[in-house]
């Protein structure tokens, strides 16, 4: 073939999520098998509760890094997600990985509505709307209206999955968050190498390109909520499973913007970023025995010291930015 | 009983559309969008108490140091957190996520274990009749004294040099440099406002419920809102949407049986007028 259309190759495009998967892949591996010979039982127990955390800040940090979504709605999908897969475990007596993924489902399907209504919307009146529906979902959960289902202010006890009965349970309990959270990363790896994941990585590079190219932008939002939405849910679950425990005071607001910290601290662009913001700011502290006022005050300034000297997150410490291909590269 | 409630609903529904007035002073002047600017309120309230309940200080000298101390936080956070190392609007937007977190955290920390606080009274107790309704004092000076910082502040961004120079960089900043506006000395008058009238939602706060680190949540969220529903750029609509909120709060929380309903019916209004918003703002477009 000859003449222009023989020297068209690929263009080359930057996705940082998508070269970085293997490397943090592995790396979370390598730190799920070790972590059992290392820890005593309480800290495994906080570093299997982190990994379910680390779940809703890779679904915000999936938002942030491919359209600048600030997704402060995650602690309300991780409430659903927690109290569904508790009523499906104790009413329906399903194992917890068929109730994981319903929840994961319903976050999903429940978002779509909510994602259609705002996909239009800027992305602060997106942040804003979301951090009221976190608050709404946290003061009803809490109140005598829900109290039937949440526990009130007290919560319930999350029952550990019976098919794992003859192992010890505070290693059952790992075991399944583990895998699952495991599954989840890598999922979220698959999506950037997909064809919708390199259409976000466009709508963020120049959102009227991608328009012009012929992309639905709208839709994409739209399915991108689901997606966000749908870790969150997951997240509550693995959470609930994790702690053996959950209540409404452990998805309260202030946890919106401990997320966003997570993700931005761990960096948003890296797929291991989640989990080690996770690691740092939420596991760490517990594991130190730090007060809730001092973690807080822990947060606050390793948040705002990355955002001032690490921007792009802990991770991006000795990754240079890959270069962008030239004009014209490609064509 | 209505109108009482209405009335109630007013008084908080001003502190609304002044929390709304600092986030859209700061959003229009530097791009900011503050997710700290009610609980510096917060922190303020805090150093008034501290001076007037434990150091004994007389009122009005407590309220003078507490002014300054909102100026001085405000140029702090500006020079610290903005100043320093600047960056595009989302990462100094986020920065203050860090700031809300920190601002929380220190109160927590000096005066949690105790709280939640009474702060002192500053307005006598009683009301007058107004119109066959009684009106309590605290009520009618809420109502007074957000109407005239509301006023004041629209006053100084639309008639005087330093309004006209707020306006110059939130129209065009590079353009408003080049033509000689000093830039950092408007968004330092732009923060220090922002964190005076904060300082004084505080205050009020504190005098209509109690003291307390999270206070301020309800009236943030509330203030994000109005904020939103003026399209972060109209003051007076803001504070007209404040009102409403909080009137349709005050009422709403009287008048159904659960409390909760009320919180559920704001947000109803504020996904209808954001999504209202979102389509007229379409049709524009098209057309």
């Amino acid at each position: 073939m000859t003449g222009p259309l023989a020297d068209r190759r690929r263009p080359r495009i930057v996705i940082p999520l998508a070269q970085q998967a293997t490397g943090g892949l592995l790396s979370m591996l390598a730190c799920l098998i070790a972590a059992p010979m290392v820890l005593s039982d309480y800290q495994l127990m906080l570093f299997s509760t982190g990994i379910g955390y680390s779940v809703a800040v890779l679904g915000v940090a999936i938002g942030f890094a491919s359209i600048g979504m600030l997704a402060l709605a995650q602690p309300a999908m991780m409430m659903i997600g927690g109290f569904l897969a508790l009523h499906m475990i104790e009413q329906w007596r399903v194992p917890f990985v068929v109730a994981a993924t319903c929840a994961t489902a319903v976050g999903a399907i429940i978002a779509l509505p909510l994602g259609w209504l705002t996909c239009r919307l800027d992305r602060f009146a997106f942040a804003v709307l979301s951090f009221t529906f976190a608050y709404l979902v946290a003061m009803l959960m809490s109140s005598s209206l829900l109290s039937d289902v949440s526990g009130g202010e007290l919560g319930r006890p999350f029952p550990v999955d019976a098919a794992l009965a003859f192992v010890p349970q505070g290693m059952a309990a790992y075991v399944i968050v583990a895998t699952v959270g495991m599954i989840a990363f890598a999922s979220a790896a698959l999506l950037f190498r997909s064809t919708m994941g390199r259409i976000l990585i466009v709508m963020n590079q120049d959102d009227v390109v991608a328009r012009t190219m012929g992309i639905n932008a709208n839709s994409h939002r739209i399915a991108l909520t689901a997606i966000v939405s749908g870790y969150g849910t997951l997240s509550g679950a693995l959470v609930g499973q994790a702690s053996g425990f959950i209540a409404p005071p452990q998805f309260d607001v202030a946890l919106s913007i401990s997320l966003l910290a997570m993700a931005l601290v761990g960096g948003a662009g890296y797929l291991f970023g989640a989990f080690a913001g996770t690691m740092i700011l939420q596991v760490m502290p517990a594991v130190l025995g730090l007060t809730q006022v001092d973690r807080e005050l822990l947060v606050g300034i390793i948040l705002l010291a990355c955002l001032a000297v690490l921007p792009r997150g802990i991770l991006a410490i000795g990754r240079r930015r890959l270069p962008r291909p030239p004009a014209g590269a490609g064509h | 009983m209505l109108l009482a409630t209405i009335v109630s609903g007013v008084s908080l529904g001003f502190l609304y559309g002044l929390v709304a007035l600092t986030l859209i002073l700061l959003v229009r002047s530097t791009g900011v969008l503050n997710f700290a600017a009610a609980d510096v309120g917060m922190l303020s309230a805090f150093v008034a108490f501290a001076a007037i309940a434990q150091a004994g200080l007389p009122v009005p000298a407590a309220l003078v140091l507490t002014g300054c101390f909102a100026i001085l936080f405000g140029v702090f956070v500006y020079c610290s957190f903005i100043l320093v190392r600047p960056g595009d609007a989302l990462m100094l937007s986020l920065r203050t996520l860090a700031l809300f977190i920190l601002v929380r955290a220190v109160a927590y920390k000096i005066w949690g274990a105790n709280s939640p606080y009474t702060f002192p009274r500053l307005i006598p107790e009683g009301g007058i009749a107004v119109f066959g309704l009684n009106v309590s004092f605290t009520q009618l000076l809420v109502i007074a004294l957000a109407l005239a910082v509301a006023l004041a502040v629209g006053w100084l961004t639309s008639a005087t040099k330093i309004g006209l120079m707020l306006r110059a960089v939130s129209s065009d900043r590079d353009t408003a440099a080049d033509l000689g506006v000093p830039v950092i000395r408007v968004d330092l008058v732009a923060w220090c406002m922002a964190t005076l009238v904060a300082a004084f939602v505080g205050i009020l706060v504190a005098q209509l419920n109690y003291l307390s680190p999270d206070m301020m949540s309800p009236i943030l969220l509330a203030g994000f809102a109005a904020a939103q529903l003026g399209d972060m750029h109209s003051m007076r609509i803001a504070l007209i949407a404040g009102i409403a909120l909080g009137i349709i709060q005050s009422v709403s929380s009287v008048y159904l049986n659960q409390p909760e309903w009320s919180q559920v019916l704001s947000f109803a209004v504020l996904a209808g007028g954001l999504l209202l918003r979102g389509q007229l703002r379409r049709r524009v477009v098209v057309t």
